[in-house]
């Protein structure tokens, strides 16, 4: 099949700038160019029957007929070569390291603030501080067991960190299943290339969850908050992969501060909680009082210790948007090291000069909300319409504080099967990033593709894609 | 001045509650302004204790045998001292008491009230004057759920309204402020109630706002609990299977051991 070549000016993961194929890809490549394209249909067809079958689907915010629907699959695998990932995975381990310190020290003593590195105001006026938090001491001063880091490869050929997921980060079933689901229809790709494995990922996840408790041989669930959750399925699929309980808030009680599974035979102490459910929605005598979702008195036994919970409550102060600038002097803080991974350069709209500046080079930059997620509240000033961008010079006249603008990053491409054949549309990456006894990692994480043509919006919800994501174990090959 | 309280919550349901826990936050804590004597809180249920993030003592009561009453008895002896509010006694900076939250989320009105005021103490009384004149004081015209917007709009509600309207106006305009739910002492009658007031951080200070009383300083208050809102220091906050309707009646009694009142 012929391979559409890459936009000038953008970093492409197959093809270097002389439209030379990169020597981590070239096998790749040879595959792509010998496949016929009845081959590759048929093996399409195959893959969306079997992620229908295996019940691998999403439910989108904001659609109406809240129908799951199947996230689309990319057959072509993106490369990422052993050098490259041994940099990611140092500068992954060091920021996930540098960001636990932050939390922990901002829920006890914020030295950080002390030492005016970061306001006052910044971190405790944040809406996702969790005064709930202050001064409760956690086993290993753990506060993010499980971090979802997103980076996209810019076309100086860095990556660069675009977000921190430190609450309840999704998609590492998705990570998993496009694997398996490789191996299954291209066994003999793998057989001529040494792609560093995944499958351990549940293993590694069991055991992080099991060392965020201090007791020997700790009972540890997650916690769903059902089926009708965009990521119900995995929750279900990682409860199933570690042989784990699987439990909604009704099948969790409190009493003398201690958290109880109802079970056939009694009720049995839970001692880590996989929860993947808001921190709000947790205990409605402490949260949102309507939330039918939690467990009344959790929070009483989190307080007292008698519960961990994973993530931690209060992360949200961490991730947020007008945190992120601060996230390269928490490494120098409390590591005394130099990031190795870049920060994209953040005009953070509170500031009056920032502000200023955004406002006048609006059509070059990306607006985010501060608190925003899933890419719904964002303006893309360069495809912007001259109606969204007064939409968004007004949204920040008024709110500054709720904005942060960021250059327009090239994201890198990647060729991908589209309707015209196989084309580079944009991606990132997220490796997911557990916190245990140490850091670790399986190499890569979820490569999501935009399949629009141009198109920066890799997100699911905004129709995104997913693709296989390889790293070599050695670059020789 | 030495005070001896007796507080009473009954809840009274229409059909037996089966299972209910509760976070109780009826236990005064010393402080420079507040030295306490022998407090007990009388429970019908199996209680444990914590302390929660704004360093409020919280009785965490679960009830598991069906019940058509619920009766919380909270009785000690409390000295208070007459000092003023001083430093900050938070496990946090002042900062926390910036963000609105639901109940507190200034709307048009409120925030057109509040930049009418200087963020200062003389600023800040005037705002407290101007709501107690223009939202009376209406046993029953608001609930537990009403936001500060919400009673602005009505004219009319309790002493958690009158809190949650005055800290939503300080915050706009930047100062940081506080909940206290607790008791206050009127020495004309010999009563106390259960009450809720402000606390506001101006000039490195900690200072009173009650602004159902108009009062800058807190002489006859006891302090239970602080909070962003009433959320945060309710007295009691709870969840239960069964019990259909439910109604609550409140009594606080209160003697000075000494003689004199």
């Amino acid at each position: 099949m012929l391979i559409q070549t890459p936009a000038e000016g953008l970093y492409d993961e197959l093809f270097d700038q002389n439209n030379k194929v990169r020597p981590q890809c070239r096998m790749l490549e040879q595959w792509l160019v010998n496949s016929n394209e009845e081959l590759i249909a048929e093996k399409r067809r195959e893959a969306d029957v079997l992620f229908q079958r295996l019940g691998i689907t999403f439910n989108v915010y904001g659609e109406d007929q809240g129908a799951d629907r199947l996230i689309p699959f990319d057959l072509i695998p993106r490369v990422i070569s052993a050098s490259d990932w041994h940099t990611l995975q140092t500068g992954l381990r060091q920021r996930v390291q540098a960001l636990n310190r932050f939390l922990y020290d901002i829920y006890h003593d914020y030295d950080i603030v002390k030492a005016g590195v970061i306001s006052a105001e910044q971190v405790f006026a944040n809406p996702q501080y969790q005064p709930g938090m202050q001064n409760l001491k956690l086993p290993r001063n753990l506060y993010c067991h499980i971090a979802g880091i997103d980076l996209i490869r810019h076309s100086d050929g860095n990556f660069y960190v675009l977000e921190d997921n430190l609450r309840c980060p999704s998609g590492v079933s998705y990570m998993l299943e496009n694997r398996r689901m490789m191996m299954r229809l291209f066994p003999e790709l793998f057989a001529h290339s040494a792609v560093a494995p995944i499958d351990h990922y549940p293993n590694l996840l069991g055991e992080t969850l099991r060392a965020a408790s201090l007791k020997p041989d700790p009972t540890v669930v997650v916690l769903t908050p059902g089926r009708f959750n965009s990521a119900y399925f995995e929750h279900a699929f990682l409860a199933r992969q570690m042989g784990i309980e699987l439990v909604e808030g009704a099948d969790l009680f409190v009493a003398h501060n201690k958290v109880y599974m109802k079970t056939t035979t009694g009720p049995q102490q839970v001692d880590v909680i996989y929860r993947r459910i808001d921190d709000d929605f947790l205990d409605p005598l402490a949260g949102n009082p309507d939330s039918m979702l939690g467990v009344a008195g959790l929070y009483a036994a989190y307080r007292t210790g008698n519960v961990v919970l994973t993530n931690a409550v209060g992360n949200g102060v961490a991730d947020d948007k007008s945190i992120y600038p601060y996230v390269p002097d928490m490494i120098r803080f409390y590591l005394d090291e130099e990031p190795i991974l870049k920060n994209v350069p953040t005009w953070q709209c509170r500031k009056p000069k920032d502000l200023q500046y955004v406002l006048e080079h609006l059509p070059e930059l990306v607006v985010k909300e501060a608190q925003g997620a899933g890419g719904y509240g964002m303006l893309i000033g360069p495809t912007a319409s001259k109606k969204e961008l007064e939409l968004f010079r007004s949204l920040l006249k008024a709110r500054p504080q709720d904005y942060i603008a960021q250059p327009t990053l090239s994201l890198s491409t990647c060729p991908t099967f589209v309707e015209e054949g196989i084309a580079p549309r944009h991606l990132d990456l997220r490796p997911f990033v557990l916190s245990g006894k140490k850091v670790q990692m399986v190499p890569g994480g979820l490569t999501r593709v935009a399949l629009k043509a141009g198109s920066l919006v890799v997100n699911s919800s905004q129709g995104g894609g997913t693709k296989d994501t390889w790293v070599l174990e050695d670059d020789q090959c | 001045m030495r005070l001896h309280i007796r507080h009473e919550t009954r809840y009274s349901y229409e059909t037996p509650v089966s299972d209910s826990i509760q976070y109780i936050r009826l236990t005064p804590r010393n402080t420079p302004q507040q030295r306490i004597h022998d407090w007990h809180l009388q429970t019908p249920g199996e209680t444990s204790q914590m302390v929660d993030g704004f360093g409020n003592q919280v009785t965490v009561m679960t009830l598991d045998k069906a019940v058509n009453e619920i009766v919380l008895t909270a009785e000690g002896i409390v000295d208070l001292t007459g000092k003023p509010l001083t430093k900050d006694d938070s496990p946090f900076p002042p900062a926390v008491f910036l963000r609105q939250t639901p109940l507190t989320e200034a709307d048009e009105a409120l925030k057109e009230l509040a930049v009418q005021h200087p963020a200062n103490k003389r600023g800040l009384i005037r705002l407290m004057k101007h709501l107690r004149e223009h939202v009376e004081f209406m046993p029953g015209a608001t609930t537990v759920t009403h936001t500060a917007s919400e009673a602005f709009k009505l004219k009319a509600g309790v002493c958690q309204d009158h809190t949650h309207m005055f800290l939503a106006c300080c915050r706009h305009i930047g100062v940081p402020a506080r909940y206290v739910s607790g008791y206050i002492h009127s020495s004309n009658d010999a009563h106390v109630a259960t009450h809720a007031w402000a606390e506001a951080w101006i000039g490195q200070n900690w200072q009173t706002f009650d602004v159902v009383n108009t009062l800058n300083v807190a002489e006859s208050h006891i302090k239970l609990a602080v909070g962003l809102d009433y959320r945060d220091a309710a007295p009691v906050r709870g969840v239960r299977a069964g019990g259909g309707t439910e109604s609550m009646a409140t009594r606080a009694w209160v003697t000075n051991p000494a003689g004199g009142q």
